[in-house]
């Protein structure tokens, strides 16, 4: 037990070599390798891209849920927006001619329309909270789908295809990068901080100076654009996207993988979602039984672990470098 | 200061005010909470509100922090009208206050709850938090610093990695007053600071708070039952009773007042 300890403790320490900027770059000229090359075959890139995904809306769904301490239960809502609006661009405008910035961009006007949309859902966030919100966030995601239902354009119930195959592992990969980062250098800011004090006592946050209003707007803002940016790259893995993709079935599987993984930690979210995915596709041979095993291994997990695996601890290799000698409670 | 205030007003020749209540008066749906208090805490000075229970003392420091709006009144800091800003607002321009129960941001260490009182004094934009620009950078270096400074001085620099949950009650309250220093107030409101403490705890921080006072050159009015704290501190302190001031001056004064005495000790027969 010590000796696993000690290994889990030093394998998450960064040293000389080991840190997040390592880490990235190996990982990426990997991704380039197994795309380009094939070394994996098609099922476990399909896999990985799926983890990475995962790892994208358990991370942006984290933000709000995890650090800010509030309860959304529509995240599958912000993601159905990025991915219809990256779909219909990349179906309608860049379908001939693509060179290889253009799919990005198309994702990230799905992330951006997504981070608008979260940013009317912020607005009832100003005057409820906890459960109240939750429901906020529910109602406002079956809006998202039933206006989608409606919407002939994008071809209502029936679901809209077309988009070619454009989600690879390196673009995977590129965007669970920058969304790392990025959802890391909001936690560690002032911006962060007041978003972390909102959890922990919003009238005294208030009274210290934070200006709830606009951290929560930031933190919507943030997370929805994330998802957005999940749901672009979703859309153009499966190349078929349908209301029912994105119900409250799809929103319970992100709060599973966050509760999984760990609240209010970034190495907790790529934890809880690559388990989780992992899991789905190991257990897959228990056919029936398998959506049997899943919620039993989650009752098992709140009983013994309330807070995901890593339960609001960090990988050291996560946190800034200024941020390290510091005590950290994040 | 034309204050039309007939109870509370200080005698001319006084320092500048740094907070002034005026007709201030506060109805929770039929219940009278505060009726007209009028008084004003000059610049510099350590002032006491005192009073029975539930004669509105924190209805008064949640109507100055904007927590509530007053239903009728001004309130003025600094020589500007603060009632109906909000709370944060009210915080970025210089008044931090403490709870009467402890209102620390438990699951952070120490030194992020100080560094999070930063927030409104940080020339950060979100996008250069987003994307760690050098400028974000160097304002988070200089809250750190100037955060474990305060800590240091205020002999909380030894906790600084632990959780605010950790700490031993005492120290929670040191911290919850570092905390609202943080903020880098000019008038600072203390909610029974020494509510729970031996005789001994007490002594400790009265000198605390007068160190943080003539260090910090505050403003700070406070909320206290203990006597021995108001009396020994305060050099003005107003009475409350029933959402009404009853009496207004030095400590000499207020102890003399025979209906201070009465709502009090009740009257005798």
């Amino acid at each position: 037990m010590r000796v696993s300890a000690e290994f889990l403790r030093r394998a998450c320490s960064p040293g000389k070599y080991f840190n997040a900027r390592t880490v990235a770059a190996a990982g990426f000229i990997a991704a380039l390798a197994v795309s380009r090359y094939g070394l994996l075959d098609n099922y476990l890139q399909l896999l990985l891209m799926l983890i990475g995904i995962n790892v994208i809306l358990t991370m942006s769904l984290n933000l709000i849920n995890g650090y800010m301490g509030e309860f959304s239960v529509g995240h599958a809502g912000f993601m159905a927006a990025g991915a219809y609006v990256s779909s219909l661009l990349s179906v309608r405008t860049l379908a001939a001619f693509s060179p290889f910035w253009a799919f990005p961009c198309a994702v990230l006007a799905g992330g951006l329309v997504a981070g608008a949309v979260g940013l009317v859902v912020a607005v009832p966030s100003f005057k409820t909270r906890g459960d109240y919100l939750a429901i906020v966030t529910l109602a406002f995601s079956m809006i998202v789908k039933s206006v989608i239902e409606n919407i002939d354009a994008v071809g209502g119930p029936r679901g809209f295809l077309g988009m070619d195959k454009l989600t690879t592992l390196p673009w995977v990969f590129f965007w669970v990068v920058v969304t790392i980062w990025v959802i890391r250098n909001f936690i560690y800011s002032r911006f962060g901080r007041g978003v972390l004090a909102v959890r922990e006592d919003e009238i005294a946050a208030d009274l210290t100076g934070v200006n709830t209003r606009n951290v929560k707007m930031l933190a919507f803002v943030v997370s929805s654009f994330f998802a957005g940016i999940a749901g672009g790259l979703y859309a153009h893995l499966i190349q078929y996207i349908s209301p029912g993709s994105f119900d409250i079935l799809k929103s319970t599987e992100m709060l599973v993988m966050v509760y999984l993984g760990g609240v209010g930690s970034i190495a907790g979210s790529i934890l809880g979602a690559t388990t989780y995915t992992v899991l789905l596709e190991a257990l897959r041979p228990l056919g029936m039984w398998r959506m049997a095993v899943m919620p039993l291994l989650l009752v098992g997990l709140m009983i013994f672990r309330p807070r995901g695996m890593m339960g609001l601890k960090e990988a050291r290799w996560l946190v800034p470098s200024s941020e390290r000698e510091g005590g950290d409670s994040k | 200061m034309t204050g039309a205030g007939n109870c509370g007003s200080r005698a001319p020749g006084a320092a500048p005010a740094a907070l002034e209540l005026k007709d201030v008066t506060q109805y929770f749906g039929g219940l009278r909470a505060l009726c007209g208090v009028n008084f004003s805490i000059p610049a510099g000075e350590l002032a006491g509100i005192i009073g029975p229970n539930g004669a509105g003392k924190t209805t008064v420091f949640n109507l100055i922090t904007g927590v509530y709006k007053p239903s009728k009144g001004k309130i003025i800091f600094n020589g500007s009208g603060i009632d109906g800003l909000r709370s944060s607002e009210i915080a970025a321009r210089g008044i931090a206050r403490t709870f009467q129960n402890i209102r620390l941001f438990k699951e952070l260490s120490v030194l992020d709850n100080v560094r999070a009182a930063h927030y409104a004094r940080m020339d950060v934009n979100p996008l250069e938090a987003l994307f760690h620009a050098g400028r974000h950078r160097a304002e988070e270096a200089r809250v750190t610093r100037q955060s474990r400074e305060l800590l240091d001085r205020f002999g909380l620099g030894g906790s600084a990695c632990e959780l605010a949950k950790n700490l031993p009650y005492g120290l929670q309250r040191r911290l919850e007053i570092l905390r609202a220093a943080g903020t880098s107030p000019s008038l600072i409101l203390l909610d029974e600071p020494a509510a729970g403490m031996n005789p001994g705890e007490i002594g400790e921080l009265m000198s605390f708070i007068l160190r943080l006072k003539k260090e910090l050159s505050l403003t700070v009015l406070l909320i206290e039952h203990q006597m021995r704290l108001v009396m020994g501190m305060c050099s003005h302190i107003v009475v409350l009773d029933f959402g009404m001031v009853i009496a207004d001056g030095t400590p000499g004064l207020v102890r003399a007042d025979a209906g201070v005495m009465e709502a009090y000790m009740g009257r005798a027969k």
